[in-house]
């Protein structure tokens, strides 16, 4: 797994189980290295509840100070509220962690595996 | 008295839908199939030639419905979101969540009209055969895959769906492709089809917030 180096101990990745991606508008292979993982605990600025993916955009501070707003693709929300999520699991100022996919082009672009809320709930992406 | 009893124990036992008798030949109601991305999974297809290197090098960002364009038959019940089936005594309606589309199937055992457009969901027949009914849809073009994983198919296609009810809560749905211009021979897939009475289906505008840029 390929983690980067973020701020604050990330402990919970280790007892995460990795299910299978629900994507059915387009190939995650296509756009997503699914042969590494990355880990970023982060701040929500935006949440984009549309289809045919939901975005969830976080504040991530590297090791060196350095902010950058990643994009975290997730599934269909018409998918995500069947499996527990709804409009307003997430809202800005939330501090998440995310595990996924990183994006093969974009910058800081990830899709989404599986999300831990602050409170501890974990939902799969 | 004691069969009496029986009788009333049984009543309150049995789970509601275990009481009333499950038509076989209703197929109503709202339900999803597993997520199917790659529906020749555990097959060896024999492909015509130039076919298999088209499946083999297809890329990712090429699949039609990355610019939202209609997934076909079958693939837009490989999707992770519900169908509903409506039914009349002629036919059957099929409205799926995933890009909103329709298709209507007469059930009254007429044949396909003559010189059909090709178009993304093709058009279908249906006709009972025992309690199973088979749907017979061509008249396709070829911009559509027959999954994510890329499998492809010319407007030869021809698509035949047998849906079987099992039980209350279950469809067996069976799925043969028969495209002579791509495929040697015709190849099926099975899955199971599980009701949901607790959902309705969304709205689903693949427009809304499409990121995904011609490549």
């Amino acid at each position: 797994m390929r983690c980067n180096r973020l701020v604050g101990p990330i402990v919970f990745v280790a007892t995460l189980s990795f299910p299978a991606l629900v994507c059915a508008h387009h190939s995650v292979v296509a756009y997503y290295d699914t042969k590494s993982q990355l880990t970023l605990k982060g701040v929500v600025t935006k949440v984009e509840w549309t289809n045919p993916h939901a975005f969830v955009y976080i504040d991530v501070r590297d090791e060196h100070g350095k902010l950058t707003n990643w994009a975290i693709e997730t599934d269909s929300p018409n998918v995500l509220s069947r499996g527990g999520w709804t409009k307003s699991t997430l809202k800005a100022d939330d501090t998440i962690t995310v595990v996924g996919y990183p994006a093969r082009k974009q910058a800081a672009g990830l899709r989404l595996v599986i999300l831990e809320l602050a409170d501890g709930r974990r939902l799969k992406g | 008295m004691r069969r009496l009893l029986a009788f009333a124990i049984a009543i309150v036992v049995a789970p509601p839908m275990a009481r009333a008798q499950t038509n076989p030949r209703d197929l109503t109601g709202v339900w999803i199939g597993p997520y199917t991305p790659n529906l020749a999974k555990d097959l060896t297809l024999s492909f015509q030639p130039g076919a298999e290197a088209a499946y083999k090098n297809h890329r990712g960002e090429d699949d039609p419905t990355a610019k939202c364009l209609p997934p076909g038959v079958p693939r837009a019940l490989g999707s992770p979101f519900p169908i509903e089936i409506l039914q009349d005594a002629t036919s059957m309606t099929i409205l799926y969540e995933y890009m909103h589309l329709i298709r209507r199937i007469p059930t009254d055992g007429r044949a396909h009209a003559a010189d059909l457009d090709d178009t993304f969901m093709g058009d279908s027949v249906a006709k009972w055969d025992g309690d199973t009914l088979v749907v017979d849809a061509t008249g396709f073009n070829d911009k559509t895959w027959i999954d994510t994983e890329g499998h492809q198919h010319s407007a030869a296609l021809r698509v035949i769906e047998r849906y079987r009810r099992t039980g209350a809560d279950s469809i067996a749905y069976q799925v043969t492709i028969d495209d002579p211009k791509t495929y040697k021979q015709p190849w099926t897939a099975s899955r199971t089809l599980t009701r949901h009475p607790e959902w309705t289906l969304k709205e689903y505008v693949c427009e809304e917030n499409n990121k995904i840029k011609e490549p």
